[in-house]
């Protein structure tokens, strides 16, 4: 795919602990680099709300700040065109990105190394500044997520059960493979657990009622295995597991990959009222960490990547855990609305 | 034994995949560690440097291979991390400006 793009600025990001622009630095460095993925998430955004093709022969790529305070921009908004065909285009807005989370993890540094007082805020500015000469963007090629062609019912789906859709990105979640995973974060208490979890993702005729894609993307199984080491707070998933898990997957004959991982982020075992509780120090499952940012940049670096992470989350109703699936959105993972099905 | 002359990678959920002839940037003369460093630099993923490992038929290569001593079988490879999820460090961090 050719892919033509022009963007005359140089992407910084500045920390400092004062809001106001033109404060002292404490930190200073290059982005750059960090809009490769930003057109990547908007181009397979693009595609699985159906809204793009999945393989056009070309595209132009349009990156323009929204001015904050030039040259701070509160956000970046890219838009990618298709160079033939229909011309269509496809447009996400980014207010983060991979720089906010270079921006946590200096902070941590400063804190520990001592040059920051712990506790102290601190404030990122993205700044475009305007070159006459900017450097070149490098962007990976973009390739469209691995989707067939094929009814619910074909691949085992026999009917809906609870739940929403998100209406550009509707998620089915296996009734049994659900039931799995909150028995595995009950039983594993404070210690946080995790799998593979197998998946397909399939394009309909028809978008399903409430939605406005025809790809659906379909969390079938999980697989647990003893060699990802858990302990509190934190999971390793083994290499070798996730490759037996992808093994797995082909001996099933369904078209399934292992798409992504679950994990949790603990469950208490003491109070009973793990999802009211506010004082508990046990991470909500609405929260996507450094660590689990860092899963979906390297183990899964596919802009299609779904994070489903069960746990505690507050003001849910009842005393199990929940699970939430977290999707790409604008430079984060963003909670989304699912449905089960029965098989 | 025939050796492979072309190297199809992929990751885990084969979402980002990238192939390559033995001829130009990447050769026979190369090892298994540098055809991984290669396939991140492609696909535009960061080493973050984590332990990473190629698989081909579910068995994990040696780092120390040549490409060159592969056998053609061994043309599909999956390339994943050692790498760890969970709650810590959950924080809200810094704020935009």
């Amino acid at each position: 795919m050719h892919v033509t793009t022009d963007f005359p600025f140089e992407l910084f990001t500045e920390l400092s602990v004062d809001p106001e622009l033109g404060a002292e630095a404490i930190h200073r460095e290059s982005v750059q680099s960090d809009l490769g993925e930003l057109v990547e998430e908007t181009f397979v955004g693009g595609v699985l709300a159906d809204a793009f093709p999945t393989h056009p022969g070309g595209v132009r790529v349009d990156i323009t700040p929204v001015w904050d305070q030039e040259p701070r921009a509160r956000a970046l908004e890219v838009r990618i065109t298709e160079q033939d065909g229909e011309g269509r285009s496809f447009t996400r807005r980014f207010e983060t990105g991979r720089w906010m989370r270079r921006a946590q993890r200096k902070t941590e540094q400063l804190v520990d190394e001592g040059t920051l007082e712990e506790g102290v805020r601190t404030y990122v500015h993205l700044l475009a500044e305007g070159k006459d000469n900017p450097p070149e963007l490098s962007l990976p090629a973009l390739q469209a997520p691995t989707i067939t062609e094929q009814s619910l019912d074909e691949f085992g789906v026999r009917e809906l059960g609870d739940g929403e859709f998100c209406p550009d990105r509707p998620v089915l979640v296996n009734e049994r493979m659900l039931e799995e995973i909150l028995s595995h974060t009950e039983e594993a208490g404070a210690e946080e657990t995790g799998g593979s979890t197998l998946g397909k993702m399939i394009k309909l005729d028809q978008p399903l009622p409430g939605t406005s894609t025809r790809i659906v993307t379909v969390l079938s199984a999980s697989l647990m295995d003893a060699r990802h080491n858990g302990s509190v707070a934190r999971i390793t998933f083994d290499p070798a597991a996730l490759q037996e898990a992808a093994q797995v997957a082909q001996l099933r004959a369904k078209g399934e990959t292992v798409l992504t991982a679950f994990h949790t982020h603990g469950w208490g075992t003491e109070c009973g009222r793990c999802n009211q509780n506010t004082g508990c120090t046990l991470p909500s499952a609405t929260l996507v960490s450094l660590d689990d940012y860092q899963v979906l940049e390297c183990l899964f670096p596919s802009k299609a990547t779904l994070m489903p992470i069960a746990g505690r989350k507050l003001g849910a109703p009842g005393t199990r855990p929940v699970l939430e699936i977290h999707a790409w959105r604008g430079g984060r993972m963003v909670s989304i609305p699912w449905r089960t099905y029965g098989d | 034994m025939i050796t492979t002359s072309r190297i199809r990678f992929s990751d885990l959920s084969q979402q980002k995949r990238f192939s390559t002839d033995l001829t130009d940037e990447l050769t026979v003369d190369h090892n298994v560690d540098q055809a991984i460093e290669h396939f991140l630099e492609q696909i535009g993923v960061p080493e973050n440097d984590l332990p990473w490992s190629a698989y081909s038929r579910g068995v994990r290569l040696d780092k120390r291979t040549r490409l060159g001593d592969l056998p053609e079988q061994d043309a599909d490879w999956t390339v994943l991390p050692t790498v760890t999820a969970g709650g810590a460090g959950a924080s809200t961090g810094p704020s935009t400006g």
